[in-house]
């Protein structure tokens, strides 16, 4: 089976989520995922990236964070690693589902919508990193 | 993102939103659209044209519906595509802010 790789890095600032988004989308192109598929990818990629700018301690503004892609011919695998404190997402509450108005939440469902629409997901702390996996079955195209 | 209001019926008007709303179009919409939602009473907002969402525009979304709801009148969305729409469930929103597949539908529920 072959395996491609590719990578980005950048630095924890607001304009990277833009960055990985376009990243996201010329390696859609290049590997020809369906549309499906790279909505997915770059929604699950797109919240743990803006979970990473907006929450983590400003020592570690502008430090590097990567993204590898290790693309299958029926599975992508895309892998974020961050040097921020420790944080598991999968340890994050699911947020409770209002029934009024005045009970939603406006905020809160980006790491929930990024397990939800992954389809495999793992956490580990490696070398004083977070390091998160996530795994995406390709679609036909 | 790109933003137009058309009144449909008296006190009834529909939003379109065409673009992406990610995190850039998202806070570029922001303002523009709280205002547009603000300044009518009953709201469709018409998401067909909307390519792409995550979370940032469902808080966008919620947030215009909180105010329309505390200012009085409704607030519905309609026409998502099929994934922003499992999106917009998956968060629950749908629960509060309803989802109607056509303009007569949305028309209807008002």
């Amino acid at each position: 089976m072959t395996t491609k790789r590719r990578l980005m890095t950048g630095n924890i600032e607001n304009t990277l989520i833009e960055k990985a988004s376009k990243w996201l989308q010329r390696l859609g192109k290049e590997f020809k995922f369906s549309h499906t598929d790279l909505y997915r990818i770059e929604l699950c990629l797109g919240e743990l990236i803006a979970n990473v700018v907006s929450y983590s301690d400003p020592q570690y503004a502008n430090q590097p964070l990567e993204l590898h892609a290790s693309i299958e011919p029926h599975r992508a695998i895309l892998t974020l690693i961050d040097p921020a404190s420790p944080f598991d997402p999968l340890s994050y509450p699911t947020p409770p589902i209002a029934e009024t108005i005045d009970e939603i939440q406006v905020g809160g469902q980006g790491i929930h919508l990024a397990l939800e629409f992954s389809d495999g997901f793992r956490y580990e702390r490696l070398d004083n990193r977070n390091r998160v996996e996530l795994v995406f079955n390709l679609e036909k195209c | 993102m790109k933003i137009s209001v058309d009144k449909t019926k008296e006190n009834i008007s529909r939003i379109l939103l065409d673009g992406r709303l990610d995190t850039a179009g998202a806070q570029a919409a922001e303002a523009e659209f709280n205002a547009a939602v603000a300044t009518n009473s009953n709201v469709i907002i018409d998401l067909g044209k909307v390519s792409y969402i995550c979370s940032l525009g469902i808080r966008m979304l919620v947030a215009a519906a909180k105010n329309r709801a505390n200012l009085g009148g409704k607030m519905v969305l309609m026409n998502p595509d099929e994934l922003t729409r499992r999106i917009l469930k998956t968060t629950g929103i749908d629960h509060i802010i309803p989802i109607f597949n056509s303009m007569d539908e949305a028309l209807a529920a008002l």
